[in-house]
């Protein structure tokens, strides 16, 4: 496998709220040329539809994600 | 080729065997693309990474303490990174069918704490927070079997015959009832009013309709009447003008005959009349003269007598001078003596005639004889 197969550094969409400390919420990512859900946990409460950047890996099918402005043409 | 394995799309080839060239991982995960492997000194395996399901029926109790039958259906799959294929390939390599068994009874338990946190009126009408207790409950857990779950659906709701659902219903179900029913009422109303209103419509047609075939049959029997009589007017008109023609006819017969009459009995009677009369006339003219003549028939008698007489008369005269034996000698004189002893001589003649008429007035003049 390519070394490009990780999640951390993409960016996706958050398909479920994430609550903080309180709970994880999902991000859709567009990983090895599908897309893949995996759990996503946030530092605050991300509403649902935020633009997230993958930036860390917590495990099988969980990442830590932040807040993230899209730029034009980045994906 | 020998040696050389192709997973399919939805497989995941593990390869196991070798050592050094695959990092931490126990044996190599080849998805998407075929890979040789050396024989008897690799092991192929495939994993499948096609979509799985479970069913899971549980009794649960609901945040109210109630007890619900739920049946829920799970659909699950492999991860698709190295990390979750290998979590996966190692727990249910051997018996991948066991798999959905395996989650369905995991699954029994997080619904059940699922169901715990909810009430009966969330889980019936609240999908999101049916996810976030999913989400929160049993995906974490899951994924560290290296499975992702795409979605729980609880497929249906039995409390048991407790009555607890159909009571949730009745309110709303009552009001959809009333709503019916009144909808029912108002749609009959609406019913009869265009029914009756149809019947009104067809009571003003029909009398419309009668209205008109009067007229019609007024006008039929009007028709019908001038037409009858137009016959015996018609004869009657004829009868008319025959009768007008034989009344002219008779008047002609009548005038034919007066003039009948007048030639044949008028002019003779007024010619005989005329005739008649005439010869009154005549007559009374002949009566008038002789009654005339009868009235002067003295003076006629007279004179004739003393026409009669005449000579008579002159023959004595003449017989006195005879005897007178005159001599005229006074020339104009002697003779005017002499007419004048004449006429004395007459008178005295004519006064002894007059005694000869007896009959005859005394006053009547005598011209005759100067």
């Amino acid at each position: 496998m390519n070394g490009d197969s990780s999640a951390v550094g993409r960016v996706g969409e958050l398909v479920h709220a994430t609550r903080g400390p309180d709970g994880p919420g999902e991000v859709r990512l567009r990983i090895r040329g599908g897309t893949e859900i995996y759990l996503a946990w946030s530092e605050e409460p991300l509403p649902l539809g935020t633009c997230v950047l993958v930036v860390e890996s917590r495990g099988a099918r969980t990442v830590g994600v932040v807040p993230w402005s899209d730029l034009p043409g980045a994906r | 080729m020998f040696g050389y394995h192709v997973p399919a799309p939805d497989q995941a080839m593990l390869i196991s065997g070798g050592k050094g060239s695959m990092g931490d991982s126990p044996f190599r995960v080849v998805t998407g693309h075929g890979s040789f492997a050396m024989p008897f000194f690799r092991k192929v395996r495939f994993l499948t990474l096609a979509m799985c399901e479970a069913e899971v029926a549980e009794a649960c109790v609901t945040k109210q303490g109630i007890a619900l039958n739920v049946r829920a259906v799970i659909a699950f799959k492999v991860g698709n990174d190295e990390e979750s294929i290998v979590n996966a390939g190692q727990r249910f390599l051997s018996d991948q069918d066991q798999m959905s068994v395996l989650t369905g009874r995991i699954f029994a338990g997080h619904l059940r704490s699922i169901i715990g946190s909810m009430t009966v009126e969330e889980i019936v009408t609240e999908r999101q927070k049916l996810a976030t207790e999913v989400l929160d409950g049993s995906k974490a857990e899951m994924g560290k079997i290296g499975l992702t779950v795409d979605s729980l659906q609880i497929q249906s709701i039995d409390d048991m015959k407790l009555g607890y659902i159909a009571a949730m219903a009745a309110p709303h179900n009552a009001a959809i009832q009333r709503q019916a029913q009144i909808a029912q009422a108002q749609a009959n109303q609406a019913a009869a009013e265009a029914e009756q209103e149809s019947q009104r419509r067809q009571a003003e047609y029909a009398r419309q309709t009668a209205v008109v075939q009067a007229q019609y049959k007024a006008e039929v029997d009007r028709a019908q009447a001038e037409a009858s009589q137009a016959g015996p007017l018609a004869q009657a008109q004829a009868q008319r003008e025959v009768i007008a023609m034989q009344t002219e006819l008779a008047q002609r017969e009548a005038e034919l005959r007066q003039q009948q009459l007048v030639a044949e009995v008028v002019k003779p009677a007024d010619a005989e009349a005329e005739r008649v009369r005439i010869l009154a006339q005549a007559e009374a003219e002949k009566i008038r003269v002789q009654a005339e003549a009868a009235a002067s028939n003295n003076r006629v008698a007279l004179d004739r007598m003393v026409i009669d007489q005449l000579p008579q008369i002159v023959k004595e005269a003449a017989r006195g001078l005879s005897g007178a034996n005159v001599n005229i000698l006074n020339g104009a004189d002697g003779l005017g003596e002499l007419a004048s002893g004449l006429v004395g001589q007459g008178l005295a003649i004519l006064d002894s005639v007059k005694k000869g008429l007896s009959d005859r007035p005394a006053n009547q003049q005598l011209t005759e004889g100067e």
